[in-house]
C-alpha cells in the first residue's frame, strides 16, 4: 500500500480538504437518514404513551435502571475514546490509534455484555409480550399480566410498552454491532498500516461520526423506556 | 458547466472542519470536561425516576437527553467548527423530525378536545 500523498487524494479531488469534507458530508446524510428511521419508532412510541399513560410508567418501572446508567457511561466513555482515536491518527501516533480503538471496542462489548444480562433477566420474570406474560416466573406466585392488573393497569397495554422496549432497544443494538465491526475494520486497516499518511485520520473521524449518534440514540432510549417510570427505592442488581 | 460545478463544491468543502480542527484542535482537556457534564447528566437523568414527577417526568427526561445530544454533536461530532453546509443538513434533519411529531401532535393531542 502506497503512502504518498498522490496515492491519497483521489483522482476526482481537487484537494485534500475538498476530500474530507466529502466523507463527512455523506455521513451526516446518512445520519439524516438514520434520525428518520428512529423517527419513526419514537413517533409511534409517542402515540401509544399519549393513549396509555398509566401502563407506560408502571411497565417503566420494571426495567433496570441500574444496568442502564451503567451502560450510558460505557457508552459515552467509548464516545470519549473514539475522540482520542481520532486525534491519535491527526497526530500519527499509530500505536495510540490502535490502543483507542481497542478501548472503544472493549467499551462497546462490555455494553453488549449488560444488555444481554437485562434481555436475560427480562425473559427470568416473563417480561415479554405473548404467552409467558401470562405465565408464572420460577419463584414468584403471580404472572406479570396479574401484578399489573393489580396495580390497577392494562396488561395489554403494559405489554405494548414491551414491544417498543425490545424493538427500540433492538434496533440500537443492530447499530451498535453493525458500528462495532466498522471500529475493528478501521482497527485491521491501522494494522497494516493504512493510517501511515496523517490525512486518512478522516475515516476514524467519519467512524466516530456514526458512533457518537448511536450514543445520542442510547440518551433518549433512557430518556423514554428506563427513566419514564417512578420507583420508589433503588434495586442494586445485576 | 463542469468547470463552474467543481468550483462551487470546491468552495464548499474548503471551510470544512478540519481545516479549523489542525490549526486549533480541542485538547484532550476540554473533550474530558464535556465528558464529565453529560456524564454528571446520566446521573441526574437517573435520580428523575426516584423525585416521583409522574407524568411530568417526561418534559424534564427529553430536556437532559436533548442537552446530552446537543452537546455530543456541538462537541465531540465537532459541529462547532463545520461549514455552513453541515449545519444544513442538521437544520435539515431537525425540520423533518419537527413535521413528523408536529403533525402527529395535532391529531393525538387535541383529538380529545375535537371530538364530539
Amino acid at each position: 500500500m502506497s503512502t504518498d500523498s498522490t496515492s491519497v487524494l483521489a483522482h476526482h479531488y481537487d484537494t485534500m480538504e475538498q476530500q474530507q469534507g466529502s466523507a463527512r458530508l455523506g455521513m451526516w446524510l446518512f445520519l439524516v437518514t438514520e434520525v428518520l428511521f428512529f423517527g419513526g419508532i419514537f413517533v409511534a412510541y409517542t402515540a401509544y404513551r399519549i393513549w396509555y399513560p398509566e401502563a407506560f410508567l408502571a411497565a417503566s418501572a420494571k426495567l433496570n435502571v441500574l444496568i442502564a446508567g451503567i451502560n450510558s457511561l460505557l457508552l459515552l466513555t467509548s464516545s470519549l475514546t473514539i475522540t482520542f482515536a481520532i486525534h491519535a491518527s491527526h497526530e500519527g501516533k499509530q500505536a495510540d490509534l490502535r490502543r483507542w480503538l481497542l478501548v472503544t471496542i472493549a467499551l462497546a462489548i462490555a455494553f453488549l455484555g449488560f444488555k444481554s444480562r437485562e434481555y436475560y433477566n427480562d425473559y427470568r420474570e416473563h417480561l415479554i409480550p405473548g404467552k409467558m406474560f401470562y405465565s408464572v416466573p420460577e419463584g414468584e406466585k403471580h404472572t406479570p399480566a396479574q401484578e399489573f392488573e393489580e396495580k390497577g393497569v392494562n396488561p395489554h397495554h403494559v405489554q405494548l410498552f414491551f414491544m417498543f422496549y425490545y424493538c427500540m432497544t433492538g434496533l440500537h443494538v443492530l447499530h451498535m454491532i453493525v458500528g462495532i465491526g466498522l471500529i475493528a475494520w478501521l482497527y485491521i486497516l491501522a494494522k497494516r498500516n493504512y493510517f501511515h499518511h496523517p490525512d486518512r485520520y478522516v475515516y476514524v473521524e467519519v467512524t466516530s461520526l456514526y458512533w457518537h449518534f448511536v450514543d445520542m440514540m442510547w440518551f433518549f432510549l433512557v430518556a423514554l423506556l428506563y427513566v419514564a417510570g417512578s420507583r420508589q427505592h433503588f434495586e442494586w442488581h445485576l | 458547466m463542469l468547470l463552474a460545478h467543481g468550483s462551487i463544491s470546491n468552495g464548499i468543502c474548503k471551510r470544512g472542519i478540519m481545516n479549523e480542527h489542525s490549526n486549533a484542535a480541542p485538547s484532550k482537556a476540554s473533550y474530558l470536561l464535556i465528558y464529565l457534564v453529560i456524564a454528571s447528566l446520566i446521573f441526574l437523568a437517573i435520580s428523575v425516576s426516584f423525585m416521583g414527577l409522574g407524568q411530568s417526568a417526561v418534559f424534564l427526561n427529553l430536556l437532559i437527553a436533548g442537552t446530552q445530544a446537543s452537546l455530543l454533536v456541538y462537541f465531540f461530532m465537532h459541529l462547532k467548527t463545520a461549514d455552513k453546509l453541515t449545519w444544513l443538513i442538521v437544520g435539515a434533519g431537525l425540520f423533518w423530525i419537527f413535521i413528523l411529531f408536529v403533525l402527529l401532535l395535532t391529531d393525538y393531542v387535541t383529538r380529545q378536545i375535537a371530538a364530539y
